[in-house]
């Protein structure tokens, strides 16, 4: 069964480069361009894996991680920190409220993949 | 407060026209051993001796000893005190010696050191911006937000050779349209950057501008003879001066007055609150004004207009080294002629003599403001007919200082903070009541201070007002001429207060109002 992915990221192209690219790895791609979506889409569809971009409308990506790691219902769901702010403050704010990775822009795509890939313990030799 | 170093002079003049001490110290009446002190300023020397001295000696007295040159030892003791020479162990004696010895070399010095200030301050204000300004963070964002998209599908059409011709050509459109928006957002941030450097005012300018004062003694012959002149040509006017101005301005340059709302768009980077519509010759003033301040704006418009190349001369000066430097001198010379047309020399300083220097009450009889007073004063400098000797400061809440004037035996702060202690700053406390001060240096010298907090009128509900104190400082054996030494004895210790001149240059070691460690060395 394909692994469930939710993308939360208000870039479009972004978003869509990645839904790409993650599609084309095996799973199934859900997008959300701000943080009221992407918890909407969490709490309907409990991904496996959540790709957060911390600079979103209504809830940034650290306020939906806390939402996520406070919430029972969605114990076990992995979560990817994607941010341009790449500051040592901000990754260790992710750790802090619980991110499994801290993935800064612009990023490599067999990179990311591979991080997505291993969270969800995925056969790395799995792409395309 | 270090005297100018007149004995420093006296030696170099001494050897050079061939003088022995001893044949100098017989010609003028003194011994040797005394002349000596004299010479390597261990003794002060002023009045009959000097005179004595420098007639021996066949050389101009202002040769010897100049305002300009206490003014540029000061510069050098203050510059001294900068953490930066904190290791150099520089003599204190120094400045002195230099200044005496070779003046050029110690303005060279100066010189240097505000460049190298200026370089800092610079540097300083594009650090803070790059890391504090919204429009830099957000522009970061969108770069690297946009070189993500960029390189994720260049990477997908380099490395995926199944993509459909419709994805190929859709991920290569959106590659140009955000590349195109990179560019976009790169001009956008070199623009601000260009900005940025253009804002960057050095201090040097402002140094400049003030030396430039200091070197005239802040008395402007020519600017006065042009106000006298512009005067008598405005008593055919209107019933008021503000009418006279009007008039003239409306029968010989065609320009309309008005008074309403100025939009402050209408006035990008400035605090004066008018707008002239050059186009259609209407100057409107901001009617938020009070009547003092639009009469001096309309003085000062006049005066640009009739003697625009007069302000030009005036300000062509060796001392002003840059446009910056030169267009603020000719902005603070028009405010003294706009002060030298509405407060006419002679009658101002036989007024200020009779009312025993109130400012207040100056400012009633003149119909001028507390500020516009305190500046006429100091600028009572002919020589031939002085008023009272008058340094002069406004700083606003922050200790930011906008306009300074020394005297010989009285520095203004500049660049290194003043000392908490100063009226200036205390009338803060008590703002919109004059505050006076006995105050008392650490090498005994007593000045009384003057200060007042005032306030611009802010425009509309939540605009923050404007506050600045304005003090004038004058020795205080000058106090008996003045209303504001009626209540101040300075043989009442209990009445002085003692100050300094800046924390690093105090040796007030007890003083709890210590901002800084002094550089200076601590009385036992």
């Amino acid at each position: 069964m394909k692994q469930k992915v939710l993308i939360a990221e208000d870039e479009p192209y972004i978003a869509e480069s990645l839904k790409f690219l993650l599609e084309r790895a095996g799973m199934t791609v859900e997008t959300a361009t701000d943080g009221a979506q992407a918890l909407d889409a969490i709490f309907a569809h409990k991904p496996a894996l959540v790709m957060l971009d911390v600079m979103m409308q209504y809830h940034t990506g650290f306020e939906v991680l806390k939402i996520i790691r406070s919430d029972p219902h969605l114990k076990g769901i992995k979560v990817l920190v994607l941010t341009a702010k790449g500051q040592e403050s901000d990754r260790q704010t992710a750790f802090d409220l619980g991110a499994d990775k801290f993935v800064t822009k612009p990023f490599s795509n067999k990179d990311v993949v591979a991080d997505v890939k291993e969270l969800l313990g995925l056969d790395s030799s799995d792409t395309k | 407060m270090v005297a100018p170093p007149i004995g420093f002079r006296l030696r170099e003049v001494r050897k050079r026209k061939g003088f022995t001490q001893t044949g100098l110290a017989k010609s003028a009446g003194i011994s040797v051993s005394y002349l000596n002190l004299i010479e390597h300023d261990k003794r002060s020397i002023g009045g009959a001796l000097l005179n004595r001295l420098v007639g021996i000696l066949e050389v101009d007295l202002e040769r010897i000893s100049t305002h300009q040159d206490a003014c540029l030892i000061h510069d050098l003791i203050e510059m001294a005190a900068d953490p930066l020479f904190r290791e150099a162990n520089l003599e204190t004696e120094g400045p002195q010696s230099v200044v005496g010895r070779q003046p050029n070399w110690g303005r060279g010095i100066l010189k240097l050191y505000h460049a190298y200030l200026a370089e800092s301050e610079a540097v300083d204000a594009l650090s803070d911006r790059l890391h504090n300004d919204p429009f830099l963070a957000d522009a970061r964002h969108e770069i690297l937000s946009l070189i993500t998209s960029i390189r994720s599908f260049s990477e997908i059409l380099e490395e995926y050779s199944d993509l459909s011709e419709e994805e190929r050509t859709h991920f290569a459109s959106v590659l140009a349209l955000e590349s195109k928006k990179l560019g976009s957002t790169a001009k956008s941030l070199f623009d601000f950057m260009s900005e940025m450097e253009a804002r960057a005012q050095p201090s040097t300018p402002s140094n400049e501008v003030n030396d430039f004062i200091i070197d005239r003694s802040n008395y402007f012959p020519e600017l006065e003879e042009a106000a006298n002149d512009l005067r008598r040509r405005l008593a055919d006017g209107g019933t008021t001066i503000e009418a006279k101005l009007e008039d003239h301005l409306s029968n010989h340059h065609g320009v309309h007055v008005t008074h309403g709302v100025v939009s402050p768009q209408l006035m990008p980077g400035r605090t004066e609150r008018f707008h002239y519509d050059s186009k259609n010759r209407r100057l409107t003033i901001d009617e938020v004004l009070p009547d003092s301040s639009v009469r001096f704006l309309l003085a000062q418009f006049l005066f640009n207009l009739e003697f625009g190349d007069t302000l030009q001369e005036t300000v062509n000066h060796t001392r002003l080294t840059t446009d910056t430097a030169r267009e603020r001198a000719h902005h603070a010379m028009a405010r003294y002629a706009a002060g030298a047309l509405l407060f006419p020399y002679d009658d101002f300083l036989h007024a200020a003599e009779d009312l025993r220097y109130d400012i207040e009450a100056l400012g009633y009889k003149f119909g001028a403001s507390f500020e516009q007073v305190c500046h006429r004063l100091v600028t009572l400098r002919n020589p031939t007919d002085a008023g009272l000797p008058m340094a002069f400061l406004r700083v606003d809440p922050a200790g930011n200082v906008s306009k300074r004037f020394n005297l010989t035996s009285l520095r203004m702060p500049s660049q290194i903070g003043g000392c908490p202690l100063w009226a200036a700053y205390r009338s803060f406390q008590t703002p919109g009541q004059i505050l006076t001060q006995l105050a008392k240096l650490p090498n005994k010298e007593t000045f009384v201070f003057v200060a007042k907090t005032v306030t611009k009128r802010a425009a509309t509900f939540g605009a923050v007002q404007r506050m600045y104190s304005v003090m004038v400082g004058f020795d205080a054996i000058h106090a008996g001429r003045t209303v504001y030494g009626d209540a101040l004895d300075p043989a009442k210790s209990t009445l002085v207060t003692p100050v300094g001149t800046n924390c690093r240059l105090c040796s007030r070691n007890t003083c709890q109002h210590r901002a800084y460690a002094s550089i200076l060395p601590q009385p036992n």
